[in-house]
């Protein structure tokens, strides 16, 4: 069907440079939502009176919305709004000097920490409670037997889970071209409008694409492995 | 010396516990007797913070709480007083044996990590597992998780330790392992409280047993006495009851 | 702060409302050839032929690697381009939601299949075997033992797709389609988005009641279709004595 092979291979590697971005954005986005998320969870837990409530419709509200939807509220009305706060508290603020690059970190981020919220906890409830008396009964804090025994078996229930909300942060960063990030599939773009060859750009980040979330799976595969070891049959 | 004065707990409306009374003497073995449902269990919950009584004061050597206003220091500053072993064992699922029997050394009372494993391989040896040092819980029968239950325990060096009916999640042919186990822990003169259905094990073991019935306690005194004179209608009935079955398959 | 325009919120949210009918009907169309082609992928998943469990396999695994734009893109080029190459057929009169319902099609292919495989594991093997032991055939254990069971799994899966469907499918702006989401970019665009806090709380009340809603509806429709068996279930055991 007349593919234009040598276009392919010549885009390859210089989309590929742009793997380290979608990378990037991906591990910020994951980073910043992990503590948010243990938080989040740990109030439902512990079933905290009114956040509980605002946990809630925060997870609603993002599993309600589409995520582009999200993006483009942070992307291009949250900038406005804080400086619109800043100006009016008489702040000397730039909100347009950050980085745009935090703006895909927070966009990105607020899904994987509604979904990460829920998996932290249904894992964590379904470590048995007399793992947690057993710990308090050898001495241990709260907080101790929380990190040294609820933690490590729940996070083996969650791994699954976990490799869900990573694999759907991946694809989501394919997304930063609406918050001008120009990422794997930003590149492609540009250089498939540059040449007008669409459809060979979008069959190289396919590729790409296919390889890197193949690679992460099976590493998070081994570590869920890892996070099981104890349930040897 | 061990002090528990007018506990009372209830459940969802429903008196568990409606005034409970105990003193127990440093080194004694007490061991509590009595139906389901008599409290037994709620009482050992109470007095180790697992369950929040609705009052009643609790003493511990030269510390008294007030069971329903404690604060969380001292819940913790008393649990590093005692052990407790568990029904359904409750070893670190994470944790291997030798693990296990650590873990409260080395995390709640901040021993040298080095000291604290040899230490807890002395306490498998003792409890005969040393080959399973490496074995994760799901690999032991439920014999050896008890025991390595009752290894964790011992290994603390507590005041106090609590069984809750260690025996009865077993079966039948692995109990006797474990209650060897239990009465090597009693010859060592550490207090232990003991819920247990095991008569015959009472009857050897302890220096006190107490009946309770219906959240209250009925009678106590020596074993000898609570068999085979005792003084209450409600004691005699559940004995006549128990000692008519042979005691392995009551459980 | 600016002060929130509810008049202009208002006029958007009114037109941009009626835009769900394109969104519900590329969300239907993806789900009944979706469907189709899990059906297909699943038969060839459990055929016992290597190969075509494989490359069912390799389908399922692939279709999770890739983001929806890059699918979405990769049609909405690839096809016309491969139709006119190929066939000489020209794509130009075709609607852009056919591009839209293409792509989705073929990700609901592996997610449902995901999900019937899921439904099917979920059913007892004992309720096989009790059903050969009470002298059904293959088939009659399959569509009257193992099937009911296996929708009942399924279900709360299926409002997860559908949820998922709405979501994703906004992405169908991409490529210019005018659905809830490509309205409201479009009218937003056409005022400067100047509007944009109007545009976005207009779709956000416009998205979120609809999930809430599908879950809740599903939610229902698991206890009822629950119930529902038992009572079936009753009603086998009378007729059966009749018998």
């Amino acid at each position: 069907m007349g593919l234009d092979y040598e276009f392919m291979w010549k885009a390859f590697p210089d989309i590929l440079s742009y793997l380290p971005v979608t990378l990037k954005l991906t591990a910020g986005a994951l980073i910043l939502s992990v503590p948010f998320a243990l938080l989040f969870a740990m109030i439902q837990i512990r079933k905290v009176p009114l956040l509980r409530k605002i946990v809630s419709i925060y997870l609603s509200l993002i599993r309600g919305t589409p995520i582009i939807l999200q993006i483009f509220v942070i992307y291009n009305l949250m900038p406005y709004l804080l400086q619109k706060y800043a100006d009016a508290r008489g702040m000397n603020l730039n909100i347009y000097d950050l980085n745009g690059m935090w703006y895909a970190y927070i966009a990105l981020s607020l899904s994987a920490t509604a979904f990460l919220t829920e998996a932290f906890r249904a894992s964590i409830e379904t470590v048995d409670k007399g793992q947690f008396e057993a710990a308090c009964m050898v001495g241990m804090s709260r907080g101790q037997a929380y990190r040294r025994i609820i933690f490590p078996q729940a996070a083996g229930v969650a791994m699954p889970v976990i490799t869900n909300v990573v694999v759907d942060t991946i694809k989501a960063t394919s997304l930063a071209f609406a918050m001008a990030v120009t990422e794997v599939t930003g590149r492609a773009k540009i250089l498939g409008g540059e040449n007008l060859r669409y459809f060979e750009a979008y069959l190289d980040i396919f590729l790409v694409y296919v390889i890197v979330i193949g690679i992460t799976e099976i590493l998070l595969k081994k570590l869920e492995k890892y996070c099981v070891r104890y349930r040897v049959a | 010396m061990i002090e528990i004065k007018h506990v009372k707990k209830s459940f969802d409306n429903v008196e568990i516990l409606k005034d409970v009374s105990l003193n127990v003497a440093d080194g004694e073995v007490v061991v509590i007797l009595g139906p389901s449902g008599s409290g037994k269990t709620t009482l050992l919950r109470c007095v180790s913070f697992l369950e929040k009584a609705d009052s009643g004061i609790f003493s511990l050597g030269d510390v008294s709480v007030n069971l329903h206003k404690i604060s969380k220091k001292d819940i913790l500053k008393l649990r590093r007083k005692m052990a407790f072993v568990f029904q359904n064992y409750n070893l670190f699922a994470n944790k291997t044996a030798l693990e296990n029997v650590a873990e409260g050394l080395v995390t709640a009372r901040k021993m040298d990590k080095i000291q604290a494993i040899r230490k807890a391989r002395q306490a498998l040896e003792w409890v005969g597992l040393s080959d399973k040092e490496n074995f994760y819980p799901v690999q032991l029968s439920g014999g050896q998780q008890q025991r390595v239950g009752i290894a964790r325990a011992v290994v603390l060096e507590p005041e106090v330790i609590f069984f809750d009916e260690p025996t009865s999640a077993l079966d039948p042919e692995l109990v006797g392992e474990t209650l060897e186990v239990i009465k090597k822990v009693a010859k060592m003169g550490i207090t232990m409280i003991v819920v247990t259905h095991e008569m015959s094990f009472a009857q050897d073991v302890a220096d006190k047993v107490v009946f309770m019935d219906g959240g209250l306690v009925v009678e106590e005194g020596k074993p000898e006495v609570i068999f085979s004179h005792p003084k209450e209608a409600r004691t005699r009935q559940f004995l006549s009851r128990i000692i008519s079955l042979d005691p392995v398959y009551y459980i | 702060m600016r002060t929130f325009h509810w008049d202009i919120f208002l006029k958007f949210y009114i037109e941009i409302l009626p835009y769900l009918s394109v969104t519900f009907s590329y969300v239907f169309f993806s789900l009944l050839f979706g469907f189709g082609i899990g059906i297909g992928i699943t038969v060839m998943k459990f055929s016992g032929k290597r190969i075509l469990s494989a490359l069912a396999s390799i389908y399922i695994s692939v279709m999770r690697c890739v983001p929806s734009v890059v699918l979405l893109f990769l049609i909405y080029y690839g096809l016309p381009m491969m139709m006119k190459g190929e066939f000489g057929i020209s794509m130009d009169h075709i609607g852009t939601i056919v591009y839209v319902i293409i792509t989705f099609s073929l990700f609901l292919g592996a997610s449902t299949s995901e999900i019937m495989r899921a439904g099917y594991l979920a059913v007892g093997k004992g309720q096989r075997e009790a059903g050969y032991m009470v002298g059904l055939s293959g088939w009659q254990t399959f569509y009257r033992i193992i099937f009911p069971q296996a929708v009942r799994a399924c279900i709360p899966n299926i409002g997860n797709i559908i949820i998922y469907m709405i979501k994703e499918g906004a992405l169908a702006y991409t490529i210019g389609l005018q659905d809830v989401l490509g309205r409201g970019y479009q009218l937003n665009s056409l005022k400067g988005n100047a509007y944009s806090a109007e545009t976005y709380v207009a779709l956000a009340l416009i998205y979120w009641p609809c999930t809430i809603i599908l879950e809740k509806v599903f939610a229902y429709i698991e206890k009822k279709v629950s119930l529902a068996d038992m009572i079936a279930g009753q009603k086998t055991e009378v007729s059966m004595e009749e018998i």
